[in-house]
C-alpha cells in the first residue's frame, strides 16, 4: 500500500514523540532512584529543566552549578542527561557529525562521573546511556564495560543485554555476539531493534545475504506492519541489499524510509544514487534540485555528495553549465575529491572555451596524483580500523594523507592515534610532520 | 561526430531480440544452393537456445590448468591462466596454446604448457611433445606474432620469473631465444604482452605489462604487518611495463625510457593491453588495464613528429571509473560496439566494481557508459578477467563475452554471494543496450562455471563464426563452440590480411571498413586483447542480409586498397597484390 503523503509525517510525529519520550525517560531518575534520598536540589532544577524541554537552559544551569557540585552525582547524571538529549535533538536535526559527538563526549563525561561517585547499585537508565553514548562514540569497549557492569546489578535487563550485543558486534566478537542476538530476538518477538542488531552481527560475519532474507522474513519489504513505518528498518535493509550485491532491490525501502522521514537528508542523497545507478536519472535529478535548492543541508559533507552526483547526472545529459556549478562546489568544499577534479577536468576539456582547456588538464594533472591515492588510503584506514593498536598502519595512513595533501584528516587520524597510543614513539615525528606541512603551500590550497 | 543510426537499425534490434535461433530469415546460401537449417544447440537442462556449447571434450581439448597453490595465499597462484588461438603448425587452421601456472620452485610442480594441433576440422589433439614449450617457470599468458618475418607465428610467454621468446620453426617447433641485455623486470612477474609495430617499420615491437614486485615471503610480510589474511595489491611495490623494439629477425631491444613509457607518477600494476589506434591517426597506440591504478592510454607520438608516448588516459576520459576511481583492471578489448565507426574500450574490473565501457565519442574523448549500456549492475556481482566483443549471433553488431572468477578462494566463506567460480557473461548488443544472455544455461547447469581468466576467440572449424577458449584457474580450459546460426543462416565473410614491407607481415595495426548489407563497420587486425591471452588475427564480419561486400584496408605501411568481394568465403588478401585466394565457409552439422 502507498503511503499517502499526510501518513508519514503523522508517523514521523508519533515515532519522534515516542523516541524523545523514550529517551527523556531515559535520563529522568527512575522509579527506583526516586525511592533513594531526597533529591538534590541543583539536580531537581536541571532536571525541570529537562522536562520543560529546555535544553540549553538545563546544561547552562549545570555548568553554572558543577563547580560547586563537582562530587555531586545526581547534578552529573541530569546534566550528562541534558546533553545526551541535546545531541539527539541535534542529530535528528541533520546536524554535522563532530557537533552531535561534541554532546556525546561531555554527556558521557559527566555520566561516567556520576557512575563512579554513586554509592551501591546504579540506576538502570543511568547505566543504559552511559553504554549507549559508549557505543555511538566508537568505544565498544567502554560500551562493553558498562553494559556488564549493569547487568550485574540487573541481570536479565534487555537494554542493557541489547548494548552489549552491540558492543560485542562492534567488537568483533561476533560468535558470542549471534547467540546474543538470537536470544533477544526470540526474547522479543516483533522487536526491530533485536531483529537489526541480528541482521547487522550476520552482515559482519560475512552473510549480509542471509540479513537481508532476514530483514525480508521479518516483513521489511512490506508496505505494512511495523518495520514498514520504521525508517530505520528500511535503512537498515538497504544497507544489507547493497553488501549482498542486490541493489535492484534497494530503490523501493529507500522509497519508502524518505516517506518516512522526508527531512533526512542522507536517504534522499542515497535513493537519487540508486535510481542513477537504475539508469533513471529523471527521477534522480528532482530529488537532489528539491534538497539542494530548497531544503538545504546541515551536514555540509552530505550537501558535498549531493553536489556531486548532481553534476555528474547533469554533465550526463549535457547540461554543462549547471555540472560546472556543483563540480565547482564540491571542490570548493573538497580540493582533492578525486570524482570532481576529473568530473570538471573532462567538462573543461570537451568545452573548448578559452582558458577552460588548460584549467581543465590541470584538473585532471591533479586528479592524475590523487585517484591512486585516495585508494591506498581508503586500503589504510581499512587496516586501521581492522587493527587500531598498529602504529605502523596508523603512520602509514597518516603519511598518505600528508601525500595529498589532506591536513585536516591527517589532524584527525592524529589525535585518535593519540588518544588510542599515547605513548607511541612515533606521535612527535609525526606532529612536526604535520606542522611543515601547514607551513607549505599545498597543491590543495592554492588553484583549484 | 557521432554517426546517425543505421536505417537496419530496428530490423537489427529485432534481430538481436530473436537471440540466435535463426529466427531471421535465411538469405541464399553462397553460391545460390538452398539455405540449411540453423544449427543452434537447444540446450538440455534449460530447454532455452545455447549461442555457445562447451564440447571441450568431445573435440579434444583436456586441459587441466594447474594453480600449484601450496597454501601460501600467494596472489600469483589464482592470478595465472592464459592462452591463445593461432596457425602454428602451419597447416591452414587453428591451433591452441596454453598456458600452465604451475607452482613456484621447489615446491610447486612445473608448469605444463600445452599445444593443441588442430585436425582441420576443428577437433584437436596433443602436440606438446617435442615443441620445445619452457617448463621452468609459473606462467602467465602469451602473445603470438611473426617477430622475425619467416610466416609462421612465434611466442612470448610472460612467467613468474624470466619470461621467454620462442621462435618457430613454421611446424610448430619451437627454440627459445634471449633478449640480450633485457630489463630485470622482464625476469620478474608480467602479466599480459601483446606484439604492435609501433614505429611503421615492418618489424614487430612488444609491449609487456609488469604487474608486482612481491615474493610469498614480501606478501606475507606485507599481510603480518598489517595484521590481515593478505594485502591487497596496492600496498605491495607495483612492476613497471615495457616496450621492446624489435629488429624483424627475432631481436628486441628495451627502449622503454627512451620513448617515454615509464613516465608515469607509479607503475600501473598492468595486466591487460591492446594496441590500437586510437585517435585514428594511423600508428598504434597502446591502452593498458591496470589493477588499482589509473588505465594508461599511451599515445603513439609517430605521426606528430615526437619521440615519447605519452599517457592521454585521465584526458580523453578513459582512465577510471565514472566517479574517478581507480579500479582493478584486469583484462581489455576494443571494437566499434556502437556502431559509429570508431573503436570503444571495455576494460573488466574487480567485483562491486562495473566492467568499464569507453564509448569513443568521435572527438577523441571516451564516456563511460558501463550503467547507461545496461551492463552496470550486471557485472557488479562478477569479478571479470577475460574479455572479448565478438558478433556471436551474426547479427552485425558486437556482443560482449566476459570470463568470470574471484581471486580469493575462501570468498564463499568470507563474504555470502559471492563465489570463487563465477558463471561467464555474454552481453548482446541490442541496440546499443547489452542485455546478459548466459544466465539461464548456467542455472540449468548447461554451461560449467569455473575460475575465469584468460579468453581467446577464433573460428576453429572453419564455419565463420567465432569460437572461445576460456582458460580456467586450477580448472578445466573451456572450449565454447558457437552454435548460433549454421553456414547458410546469417551471411559472413572472413578476411585473413597478410601485409607486405614496410608493414609488419602479421599486418597487426590494419585498418580494415567493410560496407555491405546497409552497413559500415570499422575492424582493426590484432591478436593480442582480452587477459593473457592471443586472438584470431582473422575477421570474420557478418553483413545481414549481403551477398557482397566492399572491403577497404588501411595498412599499416599507410597504403589504402579496396576490393568488392563475395560474402561467404573466408579471403586471404595480401598487401599490394589484393586477394590471393578464397574458400567458403564450412557448413558444420
Amino acid at each position: 500500500m502507498a503511503l499517502s503523503p499526510a501518513r508519514p509525517r503523522a508517523a514521523h510525529r508519533a515515532l519522534l514523540r515516542a523516541a524523545l519520550g523514550l529517551l527523556l525517560l531515559a535520563c529522568l531518575p527512575s522509579p527506583a532512584s526516586a525511592q533513594r534520598p531526597a533529591e538534590d536540589p541543583a539536580a531537581r532544577q536541571v532536571r525541570e529543566a529537562v522536562a520543560r524541554g529546555d535544553l540549553k537552559g538545563a546544561i547552562d544551569l549545570g555548568r553554572s552549578l558543577l563547580p560547586a557540585n563537582l562530587d555531586n552525582p545526581r547534578l552529573r547524571e541530569q546534566l550528562g542527561g541534558a546533553y545526551y538529549l541535546a545531541s539527539v535533538r541535534l542529530q535528528r536535526g541533520g546536524a554535522a557529525g563532530e557537533t552531535v559527538a561534541g554532546l556525546q563526549r561531555e554527556a558521557r563525561t559527566h555520566l561516567a562521573r556520576a557512575a563512579e561517585l554513586s554509592p551501591g547499585p546504579l540506576p538502570i537508565r543511568l547505566i543504559w546511556t552511559l553504554a549507549l553514548l559508549e557505543n555511538s562514540l566508537g568505544d565498544a569497549a567502554g560500551a562493553l564495560r558498562a553494559a556488564e557492569r549493569g547487568l550485574r546489578d540487573h541481570p536479565g535487563e534487555l537494554r542493557l543485554l541489547t548494548v552489549r550485543a552491540q558492543a560485542r558486534t562492534a567488537l568483533g566478537e561476533l560468535d558470542e555476539a549471534e547467540r546474543e542476538w538470537r536470544a533477544l530476538v526470540a526474547a522479543q518477538p516483533g522487536s526491530l531493534d533485536a531483529v537489526i542488531g541480528l541482521g547487522g552481527c550476520l552482515e559482519a560475519l560475512g552473510r549480509a545475504c542471509d540479513a537481508a532474507d532476514l530483514f525480508i522474513d521479518s516483513g521489511f519489504a512490506e508496505d505494512e506492519g511495523e518495520a514498514a513505518r520504521s525508517w530505520r528498518a528500511q535503512f537498515e535493509l538497504v544497507r544489507v541489499l547493497v553488501a549482498c550485491g542486490r541493489l535492484d532491490d534497494t530503490i523501493g525501502p529507500l522509497e519508502r524510509a524518505l516517506a518516512l522521514e522526508p527531512q533526512r537528508a542522507r536517504i534522499a542523497v542515497e535513493l537519487a544514487e540508486q535510481y542513477h545507478r537504475a539508469g533513471r536519472s529523471d527521477d534522480a535529478l528532482p530529488l537532489l534540485d528539491r534538497w539542494l535548492g530548497e531544503r538545504g543541508f546541515v551536514d555540509r559533507e552530505l550537501r558535498t555528495t549531493a553536489h556531486y552526483r548532481r553534476a555528474r547526472i547533469l554533465a550526463n545529459r549535457g547540461e554543462m553549465a549547471r555540472a560546472r556549478e556543483d563540480y565547482e562546489a564540491v571542490l570548493a568544499r573538497e580540493p582533492a575529491h578525486t570524482g570532481a577534479l576529473r568530473g570538471l577536468g573532462a567538462l573543461l576539456l570537451r568545452s573548448g572555451e578559452e582558458g577552460g582547456r588548460a584549467r581543465g588538464r590541470a584538473l585532471l594533472e591533479r586528479f592524475r596524483h590523487h585517484a591512486p591515492l585516495s585508494d591506498e588510503i581508503r586500503v589504510a584506514r581499512n587496516n586501521v580500523r581492522r587493527a587500531p593498536d598498529r602504529p605502523a598502519l596508523r603512520v602509514a595512513l597518516i603519511e598518505l594523507l600528508l601525500k595529498v595533501p589532506d591536513l585536516d584528516a591527517a589532524r584527525v587520524e592524529l589525535a585518535d592515534f593519540a588518544a588510542r597510543l599515547p605513548r607511541s614513539p612515533e606521535l612527535p615525528r609525526l606532529r612536526a610532520r604535520i606542522a611543515v606541512a601547514e607551513l607549505a603551500p599545498g597543491p590543495g590550497k592554492g588553484e583549484r | 561526430m557521432r554517426a546517425a543510426l543505421s536505417p537496419l537499425a530496428p530490423l537489427l534490434l529485432l534481430a538481436g531480440l530473436l537471440g540466435c535461433d535463426g529466427g531471421a530469415p535465411p538469405p541464399p546460401a553462397p553460391g545460390g544452393g538452398e539455405p540449411t537449417a540453423p544449427a543452434a544447440a537447444t540446450a538440455p537442462g534449460s530447454g532455452s537456445l545455447l549461442p555457445f556449447v562447451d564440447e571441450s571434450a568431445a573435440r579434444g581439448v583436456d586441459f587441466l590448468h594447474q594453480d600449484g597453490a601450496h597454501g601460501d595465499d600467494f596472489l600469483l597462484e589464482t592470478m595465472t591462466g592464459g592462452g591463445g588461438f593461432a596457425d602454428l603448425d602451419g597447416d591452414g587452421d587453428l591451433d591452441i596454446i596454453l598456458i600452465d601456472g604451475g607452482g613456484l620452485p621447489p615446491r610447486g610442480p612445473a608448469p605444463r604448457h600445452r599445444i593443441l594441433r588442430n585436425d582441420g576440422t576443428g577437433h584437436f589433439e596433443d602436440a606438446t611433445e617435442g615443441a620445445g614449450l619452457p617448463a621452468t617457470h609459473p606462467g602467465m599468458g602469451v602473445a603470438i606474432g611473426d617477430v622475425d618475418r619467416d610466416g609462421d607465428p612465434d611466442l612470448y610467454i610472460t612467467n613468474y620469473g624470466p619470461n621467454a621468446l620462442l621462435i618457430n620453426d613454421g611446424t610448430g617447433r619451437f627454440t627459445e631465444r634471449e633478449i640480450p641485455d633485457r630489463p630485470a623486470a622482464l625476469d620478474r612477474w608480467s602479466a599480459s604482452a601483446t606484439f604492435l609495430d609501433h614505429d611503421g617499420d615492418g618489424h614487430l615491437d612488444l609491449y609487456v605489462t609488469g604487474y608486482l614486485q612481491a615474493t610469498p615471503e614480501s606478501a606475507a610480510e606485507c599481510a603480518r604487518r598489517a595484521g590481515k589474511a593478505r594485502c591487497a595489491p596496492q600496498e605491495l611495490p607495483a612492476e613497471l611495463d615495457h616496450l621492446l623494439v624489435g629488429d624483424g629477425q627475432g631481436g628486441f631491444v628495451d627502449r622503454s625510457a627512451r620513448l617515454g613509457i615509464r613516465d608515469t607518477p607509479t607503475a600501473g600494476r598492468g595486466l591487460g593491453v591492446v594496441a590500437t589506434d586510437y585517435d585514428d591517426d594511423g600508428d598504434a597506440d597502446l591502452y593498458v588495464a591496470n589493477d588499482m591504478n589509473l588505465n594508461f592510454l599511451w599515445r603513439n607520438p609517430r605521426r606528430e613528429g615526437e619521440t615519447t608516448f605519452r599517457d592521454e588516459a585521465i584526458f580523453v576520459g578513459c582512465s577510471s571509473s565514472e566517479d574517478g576511481r581507480a579500479e582493478a583492471g584486469m583484462g581489455v578489448d576494443v571494437g566499434d560496439a556502437d556502431a559509429d565507426g570508431d573503436l570503444d574500450i571495455i576494460v573488466t574490473n574487480f567485483e562491486d566494481e562495473t566492467n568499464s565501457y569507453y564509448r569513443n565519442d568521435g572527438d577523441g574523448l571516451y564516456t563511460e557508459l558501463s550503467r547507461a549500456a545496461g551492463m552496470g549492475l550486471k557485472t557488479l556481482s562478477r569479478l571479470a578477467f577475460g574479455v572479448r566483443w565478438i558478433d556471436h549471433d551474426l547479427d552485425g553488431d558486437l556482443d560482449l563475452f566476459v570470463a568470470n572468477g574471484h581471486v580469493y578462494p575462501d570468498i564463499a566463506q568470507t563474504r555470502q554471494g559471492s563465489t570463487f567460480a563465477q558463471p561467464d557473461q555474454l552481453f548482446e548488443n541490442l541496440g546499443g543496450r547489452f542485455e546478459e544472455r548466459l544466465e539461464a544455461a548456467h542455472r540449468a547447469g548447461d554451461l560449467p562455471i569455473r575460475v575465469g581468466r584468460g579468453l581467446a576467440s577464433g573460428d576453429i572449424d572453419g564455419d565463420g563464426d567465432l569460437d572461445l577458449l576460456v582458460i580456467n584457474n586450477g580448472g578445466a580450459a573451456t572450449l565454447l563452440v558457437n552454435r548460433c546460426a549454421g553456414p547458410a543462416v546469417r551471411p559472413r565473410i572472413g578476411l585473413a590480411l597478410v601485409g607486405a614491407a614496410p608493414s609488419n607481415r602479421d599486418a597487426y595495426g590494419a585498418k580494415v571498413t567493410v560496407e555491405a548489407g546497409g552497413m559500415r563497420g570499422v575492424h582493426e587486425v590484432r591478436a593480442g586483447a582480452s587477459y593473457l591471452s592471443s586472438n584470431d588475427p582473422r575477421l570474420f564480419i557478418s553483413p545481414p542480409g549481403a551477398t557482397e561486400a566492399t572491403v577497404s584496408v588501411r595498412w599499416p605501411s599507410g597504403r589504402e586498397e579496396a576490393w568488392t568481394l563475395p560474402v561467404g568465403r573466408l579471403h586471404t588478401i595480401i598487401e599490394g597484390e589484393g586477394p590471393s585466394g578464397s574458400r567458403p565457409m564450412r557448413e558444420v552439422p
